[in-house]
């Protein structure tokens, strides 16, 4: 785990979710890193990864809902 | 964090400069009861307190305060010299300035830090420094005072803070708040989506209004659950102190009843005395006569003289009187007429005729002429006034009779004396001599109620000091909390009783309403939207709620995998610590407030619901030390543990093999302590078996135990 952010860690717990797995089809191996899955063609990983990024680099909650949710309703 | 070295200066009883050096693993200071034991780990609170800027003149040494001359000054310093990413020191010091005979005032308190580079030593804020390396939340898991200080836990927020500092859970915490907000709103979005869908829209209507309903309710009572864990926890914690401390309880609730009797008797000893005022007897119960009987005595013996002189002076006038009485009858006789016969008398002739012969010149007795200046003229003259004289003699005798015979004493005054003097005496005197037997017997009551006071106030210091020592025994379990006692206990077992039984009750209903909450919501997956617009809305509510959902699951992963990791390390430590001894499992508990308990279990499963002093103490310190672990692991620096007098509860066996263990962790530990003590002196056989570093601290000899200002700490490396 040395060496790894905040933000990596906790990704990285939320994609090992095995519910959210099956729902977004993705495996928790191919992205390991905030920056991986921000780059992610899978709309699942790529929604999570946002919701943390944005999190961290203080939107609001507002802010972060309607960019990920506008997200979704144009790649789910 | 390393420590290297700690010097202290002039601070209570540590007389000029002290300095202890520290190796990376065990130190141990040893002393005995006030030989400066806490007095070195409250210098190390001092030195990290942060928050306090004015000098505390208490914290001089009294017997340098007790050397300055008017005018001179001293300082008090405590710095410490520690690794931490190069070496650095932190120094706390004040000046105590004499400018008195009795007056001393402290004075420029300073916090200085220094940072050893290469280009030298570099000063720095020491404040800044001490909350840089080492603070609070630091100190909290570092420095320990006394056995019930150990269990950090016992404080609520000392766990929630752990874990934030470490296990990133509040990170999620905000995570969690926020998908819950984008379900709940992409739930909302949908269903409003799906109204202008006319094959779903009731459906989702209907089972929306029950889901809204099942949250709410869900809600509630994990609110309601919350607050009832919490209560169970507070119950649970209150049984477990009364319970730990119930020998204490019993001997301060027997020590207390005795101490208001003995109150009581005090109270009823100063009414008593109280009531028998002396300055308001004196009038109010005339207790002034009591110095009659001596003035009495004084007054009669006077008037006795009085009444004896009268008598003899009487008897002597009597004797006087009867004596001129004599003479008068004898001049009487020897001046009868020669020849017998009898005299005139004195009223012959009358005064009228006596004045008309006079006035005639003639002696109309014989009828001879009387001429004035002639012998027969005086004769009639003289006659004229004897006359008179018996006729003046004769108006004094026909006066009345008690002006008729002249006395000595004209007035009774004595006898009215004499008479006072008698009316006094006899039942007065004896009531007032009575009184002063009544003052006498007073006085004695009252000093006796004096004296039985002063046992009294003798017994209840006693008793005042048992109780004091008790207040000790009881590891800062408050006086209020002994005091409620056992009375308390069936009330607090009963609340216990019912806070859990709601706690199941709550959790059937939690159940029941979560598996509700998932049927309805089910129930609007499974529905198939008409429109495709509404089909999208739905795919991004079930997205957030799997997100939502994956977020709760890694909080709490994330908390569990924290405490197992912590539980382990505690546990490796736990059996080192109690290598010769049963140990027991260590298992740190959640609660419902995301705090932990700690508790021991046997390897059966059972829980060890009264572990001794000893499996406390080091159950607790496995705790710290896997802590400690933690804390260098996630910050990738060392910190020292300082214990002052961890290791009461220890016995001598249990003492020898607890040191040769810790003596072989490698950590730096500071224990200060009265272990390796035989009737003050070192048991060196033992502390030679120890690899580490040993202090002896004691007090210089030659003090005196009732001034303060003789007594110094005096520190010898002993190894």
């Amino acid at each position: 785990m040395a060496g790894k952010s905040i933000g990596d860690k906790m990704l990285q717990a939320v994609l090992m979710d095995e519910k959210l797995m099956a729902f977004g089809e993705y495996s928790p191996d191919e992205c390991t890193s905030l920056v991986q899955a921000l780059s992610s063609d899978n709309c699942i990983v790529k929604a999570v990864a946002k919701i943390i990024d944005r999190g961290r680099t203080g939107a609001s909650e507002t802010e972060i809902y309607r960019e990920v949710s506008e997200f979704l309703k144009s790649n789910i | 964090m390393i420590i290297k070295n700690i010097l202290i200066r002039n601070f209570r009883s540590y007389y000029g400069e002290n300095s202890f050096d520290f190796s990376n693993g065990l130190t141990l200071i040893i002393g005995d009861n006030g030989d400066g034991k806490t007095t070195f780990f409250e210098a190390l609170q001092w030195l990290f307190n942060t928050t306090v800027d004015t000098p505390n003149i208490e914290n001089f040494s009294e017997m340098r305060k007790s050397q300055l001359e008017v005018g001179e000054n001293d300082s008090v310093t405590v710095s410490i010299t520690f690794d931490h990413n190069g070496i650095k020191t932190i120094e706390k010091r004040f000046i105590v300035e004499r400018y008195g005979k009795d007056r001393y005032r402290a004075l420029n308190q300073e916090f200085r830090g220094y940072e050893e580079k290469d280009s030298g030593r570099t000063p720095v804020d020491g404040k800044i420094l001490v909350l840089r390396c080492f603070d609070a939340f630091l100190q909290r898991f570092s420095m320990f005072k006394g056995e019930s200080d150990l269990n950090v836990f016992n404080d609520s927020d000392a766990f929630k803070q752990l874990v934030a500092k470490f296990s990133d859970l509040k990170e999620f915490d905000k995570y969690v708040s926020y998908t819950e907000e984008f379900e709940r709103k992409s739930n909302s979005a949908f269903v409003k989506e799906s109204k202008s869908d006319e094959k779903i829209s009731k459906q989702v209507e209907q089972f929306d209004a029950k889901l809204v309903e099942v949250r709410r309710l869900l809600s509630n009572a994990e609110k309601e659950l919350r607050e009832t864990e919490a209560s169970a926890n507070l119950f649970r914690g209150k049984i477990e102190d009364l319970e730990k401390h119930k020998e204490t309880s019993e001997k301060y609730s027997e020590i207390k009843k005795r101490i208001e009797a003995k109150k009581t008797e005090a109270a009823k000893y100063r009414g008593s005395i109280a009531a028998n005022n002396f300055n308001v007897n004196l009038l109010d119960k005339l207790w002034v006569l009591c110095v009659f009987p001596a003035v009495l005595k004084e007054f009669q013996a006077k008037s006795s003289a009085f009444s004896k002189a009268k008598r003899t002076q009487n008897e002597q006038f009597i004797k006087e009187l009867a004596k001129n009485e004599g003479k008068k009858e004898a001049y009487d006789e020897i001046t009868q007429l020669v020849n017998g016969a009898s005299r005139m008398p004195w009223y012959l002739p009358g005064e009228a005729e006596m004045e008309e012969m006079i006035h005639d010149h003639i002696c109309k007795v014989c009828g001879r002429e009387a001429p004035e200046g002639s012998e027969a003229y005086r004769f009639m003259c003289e006659k004229l006034e004897e006359h008179r004289r018996h006729a003046l003699a004769e108006a004094e005798a026909n006066k009345p009779k008690d002006q008729e015979t002249k006395e000595l004493f004209e007035n009774d005054y004595i006898e009215e004396i004499h008479s006072l003097s008698l009316g006094l005496g006899g039942f007065n005197e004896s009531i007032v001599t009575g009184k002063a037997a009544e003052i006498g017997g007073c006085i004695e009551l009252v000093n006796t109620f004096k004296r039985k006071l002063a046992e009294v106030e003798r017994d209840l210091e006693e008793m005042d000091e048992e109780k004091a020592r008790i207040l000790i025994q009881a590891e800062g379990v408050s006086e209020e909390m002994l005091d409620k006692s056992f009375q308390d206990l069936k009330g607090y077992f009963d609340q216990k009783g019912k806070a859990e039984k709601r706690a199941l009750e709550l959790e059937q209903k939690i159940h029941e309403l979560k598996g509700q909450r998932d049927y309805y919501k089910e129930q609007i997956d499974a529905l198939a939207p008409g429109k495709g617009q509404v089909r999208v809305y739905k795919k991004v509510h079930d997205a957030f709620d799997y997100i939502l959902r994956a977020f709760v699951g890694a909080k709490d992963k994330n908390l569990t995998m924290f405490l197992e990791s912590l539980e382990d390390r505690a546990n490796d430590y736990l059996r080192r610590l109690n290598a010769n001894d049963f140990h027991g499992i260590v298992k740190l508990i959640r609660t419902a407030e995301d705090s932990a308990i700690i508790k021991l279990y046997s390897s059966n499963g059972s829980e060890i619901k009264k572990p001794s002093g000893s499996q406390q103490t080091t159950m607790y310190m496995s705790v710290l030390f896997a802590i400690s672990d933690l804390t260098t692991l996630k910050r990738e620096e060392d910190y020292p543990l300082i214990f002052d007098a961890a290791t009461s509860s220890f016995g001598d066996a249990k003492e020898q093999d607890f040191y040769n263990i810790i003596d072989h962790i490698n950590k730096q530990c500071i224990i200060v302590t009265k272990d390796f003590l035989d009737r003050s002196e070192l048991r060196m056989a033992e502390i030679d078996k120890l690899t580490c570093s040993v202090y002896r601290i004691r007090k210089a000899e030659g003090y005196n135990k009732d001034d303060l200002s003789t007594i110094r700490t005096t520190v010898v490396k002993v190894k």
